[in-house]
């Protein structure tokens, strides 16, 4: 049996909140109205997006975010201040503050394959997304950090993209590349059946031409800098892993949507990591709580409309009309409900936001939504 | 047909829905998607798989996997194949693979070339991911070509971007559903299609789409009603709701750039049997307005 997620506590008392969810679910707004919730109580709250709605930023008075936080106008006790992230941005900075001099900067900026992994590579938003969370969390200018996590196909690239880059910034190919055909590589690899030599002299052979001697480059370049660049993230999964950071995980009312959050908590638990819950937004929610009517019923109940019409409006279409838009409407609380029972026989807290029927784009929007996450009372 | 665009705009039932019909006008069709690893497919309910799986009259559904793809490449084009066969479960590969970028999308769009030109189906129906990795992934053979010059990745690229650029053969089909940052991105990406990576597109579906019910003389009498009976309230507050959602898709619509081809899909409503999920009616619901693009049945 499913809880309630009390998203007011989370807002009240965390230092960061990190949104997940595949996209089209609206994480983006959700985050910013936890942002106007921790504000109204008397929170400074920094709300980091990574591709706004761009009536979003403007919503929040804002030219488009930059990079650097800047300061929402919004009448509340707290403050709320927004940003986006600016992946290649954040990238390059990154490695200016590790690169031991200029000449191994500059050696890796004109890098090819530098400039399409840190720009396109699959990982690289979200591994930078995370040295961002660390970088401001470490700086302690704001009471609660919420993090709009990058589109994914699913929840859980935001964690294991991060995994393939290190993965791959680390030793293993380092080794292999800097000294392909020596000792070091095979001694690296004795367990495996392949031998190193081999397998590059197939690749070459696969792929056609020294796709290897940028990649090495980048390695020389890279190795020096490799250490300090590890060690800040395992510090990024410290810092998930600590009793401030909650993840919530936004989902559609839809089974395969809230068919991952199982899956989601499972994984995050492996990562000892906690989640607070699932927030379901756009919920159909029904506008009687009486039940369903035979349309017998229906079309009795709804005769008044006949009896009001004016010349120009002819009662029985409208009756006709009025029944279908309640029929639609049923049918959609009806599905939405169907869904929604995965997650009653799962163990995660949940919290449900109705479906507002209009794009939510300006600050008295993300102040209707925000007040939709208090706790509610009915079922 | 390349199906793509912003995530929860409803790709994967409009794919479905798409492969359905052209395997009902009787051309053998292979709709294909870009999982990571196995999951059932949410409409057909098979287990994705490599290998194309038959789910219906003249009508598979498979998984495009680079791994797979490119072994199955080496098995079929490299001589003494088998020496190789121990790489792909070494570690060594797996990285290379993932740092190299452009590699998976390359193996992968190679492996629907395959499908597409030379394995028995007559169309191949592609639930691509969505739009911002869509953009890499077709970037990729232009790429390709301008950093490799020589051998079989440079041939297969050049390949891949042929089928790409002929507008006979392959079309991309961008979704949306009739909300103002939806059709934007949708508009960018079809943009960017035609434009930068000179590409058959059209149409766009708009898909979702809530048709005003109501004239407005009707909803002002409704609005202005007072009842004590809690259905008819309901009914009211249901009528009054979807003419605000139609009226919010009526706006998202109208400050839509014009654009040359939109097909609309209307919201198909979940019955019974959908389960919070789409099934198959709902899928034979969603075809109907579809037809238009596989012509008049023969």
């Amino acid at each position: 049996m499913s809880t309630r997620l009390d998203i007011t506590a989370l807002t009240r008392d965390k230092k960061i909140i990190v949104c997940c969810g595949s996209g089209g679910v609206g994480k983006t707004t959700a985050a910013a109205a936890m942002g106007v919730l921790a504000a109204t109580q008397g929170r400074s709250a920094l709300v980091m997006t990574i591709d706004p709605a761009h009536r979003l930023s403007q919503a929040m008075g804002l030219d488009g975010l930059s990079n650097d936080p800047q300061r929402v106008d919004l009448d509340a006790p707290g403050s709320l201040h927004a940003m986006m992230l600016d992946s290649k941005r954040t990238f390059d900075r990154l490695v200016e503050s590790y690169a031991a001099n200029e000449r191994i900067r500059d050696t890796i900026f004109a890098n090819n394959y530098y400039q399409q992994m840190s720009s396109s590579l699959g990982g690289s938003k979200e591994l930078i997304a995370m040295e961002r969370v660390f970088e401001i969390a470490s700086a302690q200018d704001y009471d609660l950090l919420i993090v709009d996590t990058p589109p994914a196909q699913r929840a859980l690239d935001f964690l294991d993209a991060p995994k393939r880059m290190i993965d791959l910034l680390d030793g293993t190919l380092t080794g292999l590349l800097l000294k392909p055909y020596g000792l070091a590589a095979r001694m690296q690899f004795g367990l495996f059946r392949e031998s190193s030599a081999v397998t590059m002299k197939f690749l070459e052979r696969l792929t056609g031409f020294e796709i290897l001697t940028d990649l090495s480059d980048f390695m020389m370049a890279f190795s020096s800098m490799f250490d300090g660049f590890k060690d800040r993230s395992h510090k990024v999964m410290e810092l998930m892993r600590g009793p401030g950071t909650s993840f919530v995980l936004v989902c559609a009312p839809a089974r395969m949507s809230l068919g991952q959050a199982d899956q989601f908590a499972a994984r995050l638990t492996s990562e000892s990591i906690s989640i607070a819950g699932v927030l379901v937004n756009r919920v159909h929610l029904p506008f009687a709580t009486s039940g369903d009517l035979a349309d017998a019923d229906l079309i009795s109940e709804l005769a008044p409309i006949g009896l009001l019409s004016d010349k120009s409006i002819d009662g029985l279409t409208l009756i006709a009309r009025v029944t279908g838009a309640y029929t639609s409407q049923r049918a959609l609380v009806r599905s939405d409900r169907a869904a929604l029972k995965q997650l009653r026989e799962s163990e995660l807290p949940s919290h449900l936001v109705p479906h507002f029927n209009r794009d939510l784009h300006n600050m008295e929007d993300m102040e209707e939504f925000a007040a939709a996450l208090y706790p509610y009372s009915v079922p | 047909m390349i199906v793509t665009g912003k995530g929860g705009v409803g790709k994967t039932s409009l794919a479905a829905a798409l492969a359905l019909l052209s395997a009902r006008r009787g051309s053998r069709t292979v709709l294909v998607t870009f999982d990571r690893e196995d999951t059932d497919h949410s409409i057909f309910g098979v287990r994705l798989k490599y290998q194309p799986k038959e789910v219906h009259e003249r009508l598979a559904v498979s998984r495009v996997d680079a791994f797979e793809a490119v072994r199955e490449y080496v098995r079929r084009k490299m001589p003494f194949s088998s020496l190789y066969e121990g790489f792909f479960e070494g570690r060594v590969f797996r990285v290379f693979a993932a740092a190299t970028p452009g590699f998976e999308e390359l193996m992968c769009l190679g492996k629907l070339y395959d499908l597409a030109m030379g394995s028995g189906f007559d169309r191949v129906i592609f639930d691509a991911p969505s739009s911002g990795h869509v953009k890499i992934l077709l970037g990729v053979p232009d790429a390709t070509l301008k950093v490799v010059q020589v051998g079989p990745l440079n041939h297969n690229a050049r390949k891949i971007q042929h089928l790409l650029w002929d507008a006979d053969k392959t079309r991309i089909i961008v979704a949306a559903v009739p909300e103002e940052m939806a059709i934007r991105e949708a508009l960018e990406l079809a943009c960017y299609c035609r434009d930068e990576r000179r590409m058959a597109v059209g149409p766009l579906i708009l898909n979702q789409v809530v048709r005003k019910r109501f004239s407005s003389a009707e909803m002002e009498l409704l609005t202005g009603m007072d009842t004590p009976s809690e259905v008819l309230r309901a009914a009211i507050g249901a009528a009054q709701s979807e003419y605000q959602l139609a009226s919010v898709q009526d706006q998202a619509r109208q400050g839509m750039t014009p654009w040359p081809d939109v097909l609309e899909v209307p919201r198909i409503l979940p019955d019974e049997e959908s389960d919070g999920g789409s099934s198959r009616t709902l899928i034979d619901e969603m075809a109907d307005p579809l037809r238009i693009l596989f012509g008049n049945p023969s």
